[in-house]
């Protein structure tokens, strides 16, 4: 037996992957459209028949150039299936005018105990999505995704009586639309009892008040928008990690009870136009999430709430069971990062988490993750002079600037420039280093090492991304200057 | 977790062409099957496996290593972040090997039961028959002549599925 067995084994030429059971086979077409699953029906009289009963349907009605053809593959797709095979796992991309062969689809998915759900939308017309998608006993896993994001407001609608998912445990939506029909209170998720993971990433109707989330099971919860209801009330007592981007013009209000399995938090600004009206909200979240272990926070949600401590201090941070504090520039525009930001930060924030780390998060491409324990504090000119521009510059969209003829389309708020930066706006090649940082290493001698824990690689390594940043920065003068200019030459306009 | 080869215990897998393999339960771990042997302690010191050959077997073990000693979702999020990356191009590169070796790693990580593997094995060789037609993929993957369809029964196959073929 074993020499038979073994014979077999270096037996070269031979079909291995037939002899392999039904569902590894049924693994591999999981990564296949359903075209190619069906295609291998061709390969042998071993193939013919496996596709017709894998749970797994990948389908989309992109490459039919007609929506008959397309219905009709359907029709034939189901109706050729073993109808005793379930349904685990359907992934749809669809096309509005494809909609009565995908309520087909779902229709044999939902009656087939259908597990995971995800259906990508592209269409630029609005259509609501089927009523009866939102009930199911076995759905675990649903993901629902617009990817027209230039046709916001076309995105699929959403009925808004509370969905009844009993099973379901990760839910997703991407660019959808919630609160369109004027509802001030909106409480989808009551009946989904089991949810472990919501992550919610598009719009809420401005006029929408109230949204809850009640779920007792929720670990992981992710709500980015880019517009908000006034109120979220979450109820989560097990909520272990929590991003959010917050506007300035809504709260959050999360259950009293303590988060006492609190990890992460990460906390981004959904907008840019408000700056001391977030100052508020910023500091309420902080109060009720206290209990943070490792918080990101992005420097701009830093600046603002630095900004106000200088006004109306001291009111203690509440945060007192801090590990680490990831401040991440990744997304912005370079500003100016002294060393004494850093001192106020850890003065602040680690007040009441002394043994915390700061983590100090660069732009891509070239990321430097630098932990600075109080080290780089010590030594702030030399480690982030490479991140300089004097100037910090903040360009908000404008509405719509109430202007006759070539209004710019952005406006340029908030230029402070600190002296001995005037040249910033002299062409990039003029540009001195601001008296500030040290000059600019020439020879030898100013190749030293940072006292601390620099080296000569890492100066060299430093001096790159000071070169890339340079580069980016004289980028940012030639687009200041265009702006000033479209600037003068609206006032002469208007004027 | 704690992967340093002095204290944890060895397990020792046999391959089909008697060579031996000495690694640390927590690697041996990685496959369900071995996890289920050793939790019902019926496994000896040496796990013959009898229908993996060597050449196979020290992959698996490369791959089980590697996943064994990736750190886990308990740590900080950075540590997620480039432990997930790390992987993901430790699995490319993985992958990179002939058909038939493919194939045997399949066949052997569905023997042993290690999901994530059998994942990558099956992603990898839709990856690689995916637009193609069907006798291409007959060649890709050695499917067995002996049990081509009789012309006939392609004639009848052809009419019966030309919906799809299209």
């Amino acid at each position: 037996m074993d020499r038979a067995c073994h014979k077999a084994i270096f037996k070269a030429k031979e079909d291995r992957i037939s002899n392999l059971p039904d569902e590894v086979i049924h693994h591999i077409m999981s990564f296949l459209d359903i075209k190619d699953s069906i295609r291998t029906s061709k390969l042998s009289r071993r193939w013919r028949n496996i596709w017709t009963s894998m749970p797994h349907l990948n389908i989309t009605s992109r490459g039919f150039r007609m929506w008959a053809k397309f219905a009709k593959f359907v029709r034939q797709v189901l109706s050729h299936r073993n109808n005793l095979a379930q349904v685990s796992t359907v992934s749809l991309i669809f096309t509005r005018v494809a909609i009565h062969a995908f309520e087909n689809i779902l229709r044999y998915a939902y009656s087939h105990n259908v597990q995971q759900l995800k259906v990508v939308w592209l269409s630029e017309k609005s259509h609501e999505f089927p009523q009866f998608i939102f009930s199911s006993h076995t759905l675990k896993h649903l993901t629902l995704v617009y990817s027209n994001s230039l046709y916001s407001g076309c995105s699929p609608r959403l009925p808004e009586s509370a969905w009844d998912f009993p099973a379901l445990e990760t839910l997703t939506l991407r660019n959808i639309h919630v609160g369109y029909r004027g509802d001030k209170n909106l409480d989808l998720f009551s009946k989904c009892v089991n949810l472990k993971n919501i992550t919610l990433d598009g719009y809420f109707s401005h006029s929408l008040e109230v949204f809850n989330i009640c779920a007792p099971q929720l670990t992981n919860l992710t709500i980015k928008a880019a517009s908000f209801a006034k109120v979220f009330n979450v109820v989560a007592p097990r909520l272990e990690n929590l991003k959010l981007s917050v506007y300035a013009t809504s709260r959050f209000n999360f259950s009293k009870d303590d988060f006492v399995s609190l990890e992460k938090v990460h906390i981004t600004l959904s907008s840019a136009y408000y700056t001391k009206e977030y100052v508020p909200v910023l500091l309420d979240l902080l109060q009720q999430l206290r209990t943070v272990k490792f918080l990101t926070l992005d420097v701009d949600v830093i600046e603002r709430l630095l900004s106000s401590l200088d006004q109306h201090s001291h009111e203690p941070c509440p945060l007192h069971d801090l590990r680490c504090l990831k401040i991440n520039t990744s997304h912005v525009d370079q500003k100016d990062h002294t060393g004494s930001i850093y001192a106020q930060i850890r003065k602040y924030f680690l007040e009441n988490s002394p043994s915390a780390s700061l983590i100090l998060n660069l732009p891509k491409p070239t990321p430097v993750h630098r932990t600075t324990t109080g080290a780089c504090c010590l030594c702030p000119s030399y480690h982030n002079r490479h991140l300089l521009p004097r100037v910090q510059l903040s360009v908000t969209p404008v509405r719509r600037a109430p202007s006759p003829v070539g209004s710019p389309s952005v406006r340029i708020s908030n230029i402070h420039h600190t002296a001995g930066v005037q040249s910033s706006f002299r062409p990039p090649v003029q540009r001195q280093l601001s008296p500030r940082a040290p000059p600019p290493p020439s020879g030898p001698q100013n190749r030293m090492s940072c006292p601390i824990h620099g080296t000569p690689a890492k100066v060299a390594k430093l001096e790159v991304e000071e070169k890339r940043m340079l580069g980016a920065k004289s980028q940012m003068h030639e687009l200041i200057e265009m702006l000033m200019r479209e600037k003068e030459a609206f006032w002469q306009n208007f004027s | 977790m704690s992967t340093s080869s002095s204290s944890s215990k060895k397990i020792v897998l046999k391959s089909a062409d008697n060579e031996t393999f000495e690694i640390d339960e927590i690697v041996a771990l990685e496959s369900q099957a071995i996890k289920n042997m050793i939790e019902d302690e019926c496994a000896d010191n040496v796990i013959p496996l009898g229908n993996i050959d060597s050449k196979t077997l020290s992959k698996i073990i490369e791959y089980c290593k590697k996943h064994a000693e990736s750190p886990k979702k308990d740590d900080n999020a950075d540590i997620d972040e480039k432990a997930v990356e790390d992987l993901k191009s430790f699995d490319a590169e993985f992958a990179k090997v002939d058909m038939p070796l493919i194939q045997d790693i399949l066949m052997a990580a569905n023997f042993l039961n290690i999901d994530n593997l059998i994942g990558l094995m099956c992603r990898t060789i839709a990856d690689r028959i995916k637009g193609k037609t069907p006798e291409e993929i007959r060649k890709i993957l050695n499917i067995n002549k002996n049990d081509l369809l009789s012309p006939e029964q392609e004639a009848k196959a052809r009419e019966e599925n030309s919906w799809a073929f299209d």
